[in-house]
């Protein structure tokens, strides 16, 4: 980032490279309609280049990144409401080679990929910033405005809804 | 295996969305287009051998101008811009990273409101970007669409800064907010050093008994205006 900010174009592409499809699976898993992942997605990035001249790295990039995705997600549900995930029917990928197993399996993504729906929208967040955003938990805190117990709790319940929805 | 590990694992096994192609390269677009920070002076020191070259061009063809001098007063100084912190995602407003409202595409981002806004940010990024080369074919060309002086005209006069309380101050009194200012003493030459560095600006003549006045906003430097001429000046001049 401070190479691009210091005058490098092909900065820029190596950042995005880095982070594009863990930033969109994130935001794709926050809303309900990918048409509205894809334009959070653009707004953040666009956020990203223009204040490229401003920005100085008080933060680890990933944190302040996925601050911008927060603040663009708060928005995003102040105006429409919080909205469930929706994965549309995509095929699940199973490894294994026992057709039992691949339906068991199968059966259990398709639960997890449900909890995770149904998860509240602050649990999803936290547990997405870790998962995608590989953030700690005081990263999580800083990307989301609160303090660290409450970005633990929210994790440690988001894990313990989805595995429970998987050993069912 | 942990709990932990186990529910990543499954995470991992859903599918990895990618943002589309075009999605990427709109945004690989707008990067580049964005204006680089040597953009800046490139575009003072264009903006500054247009003026000396209209000034020669003037002073070869037109009277000499009554020039009064003017001690400049303080120019009245805005809030500066806060510096840029962590964000605090309760109050964006401070998350200085994140630009404000008045970004320059954010009046093309009012345009566009059907999930164009990358033709709309293209549209207003080409305005910033094609800003020097507006100055090099026709300085008329930003004034507003209802008052269009002679260019001519405009760089005759002597252009001074009306400061709060009536008093003019030299233009160059401006450098201590815009220091790549150089030798720009005109609202013309002025408003286009600002959209060249790729700010909003707005820019209008304003209505005046005597003399000529041009009001001069650029919103995200907190700078509002107004150019004067020495007419409404006379008997305001600063000690």
């Amino acid at each position: 980032m401070l190479a691009y900010r210091d005058g490098n174009a092909g900065a820029f592409e190596t950042l995005y490279s880095r982070h594009r499809g863990r930033l969109y699976r994130f935001v794709l898993r926050s809303v309900k309609s990918r048409a509205v992942a894809e334009e959070l997605f653009q707004e953040a990035w666009i956020r990203v280049i223009e204040a490229r001249t401003r920005y100085a790295p008080q933060a680890r990039f990933t944190t302040w990144l996925y601050t911008i995705a927060h603040n663009l997600l708060t928005d995003h549900w102040r105006k429409k409401g919080l909205s469930l995930v929706a994965l549309d029917g995509d095929d699940v990928v199973v490894s294994s080679a026992d057709p039992v197993r691949q339906i068991e399996g199968r059966e259990a993504l398709q639960r997890f990929a449900a909890a995770l729906d149904g998860l509240p929208a602050a649990q999803r967040e936290a547990f997405l910033l870790h998962e995608e955003g590989g953030l700690s938990i005081a990263d999580i805190a800083a990307a989301t405005g609160s303090n660290e117990e409450a970005a633990k709790s929210r994790l440690r319940y988001a894990m313990a809804k989805l595995k429970a929805a998987v050993d069912e | 295996m942990s709990d932990d590990k186990k529910v990543s694992d499954l995470y991992r096994k859903l599918p990895r969305e990618e943002p589309p192609r075009a999605l990427d390269e709109a945004i690989l677009a707008a990067s580049r287009r964005r204006p680089m920070r040597w953009a800046g002076p490139l575009a003072a020191a264009a903006v500054l051998v247009l003026a000396v070259a209209v000034g020669l061009q003037v002073e070869r063809g037109k009277p000499d101008a009554v020039v009064i001098k003017a001690t400049p007063p303080p120019v009245p100084q805005s809030t500066p811009a806060p510096k840029p912190a962590v964000p605090a995602p309760s109050d964006r407003r401070t998350f200085a990273a994140d630009p404000p409202k008045e970004a320059p595409a954010a009046a093309a981002e009012q345009i566009a409101g059907d999930g164009t806004r990358e033709a709309a940010r293209a549209e207003s990024r080409a305005d910033a970007r094609g800003a020097p080369q507006v100055m090099m074919r026709a300085p008329a060309s930003i004034h507003a669409p209802a008052a269009r002086p002679a260019p001519q005209a405009m760089a005759v006069e002597r252009w001074f800064l009306l400061a709060r309380h009536g008093e003019c101050a030299d233009v160059s009194t401006l450098k201590r907010r815009v220091p790549e200012l150089g030798e720009i003493n005109d609202p013309q030459a002025f408003a286009a050093l600002m959209r060249g560095q790729g700010y909003e600006v707005t820019a209008a003549p304003v209505e005046v008994p005597s003399g000529k006045a041009f009001e001069i906003k650029v919103p995200q430097k907190a700078l509002a205006l107004m150019f004067v001429t020495a007419e409404l000046c006379s008997g305001n001049q600063a000690r």
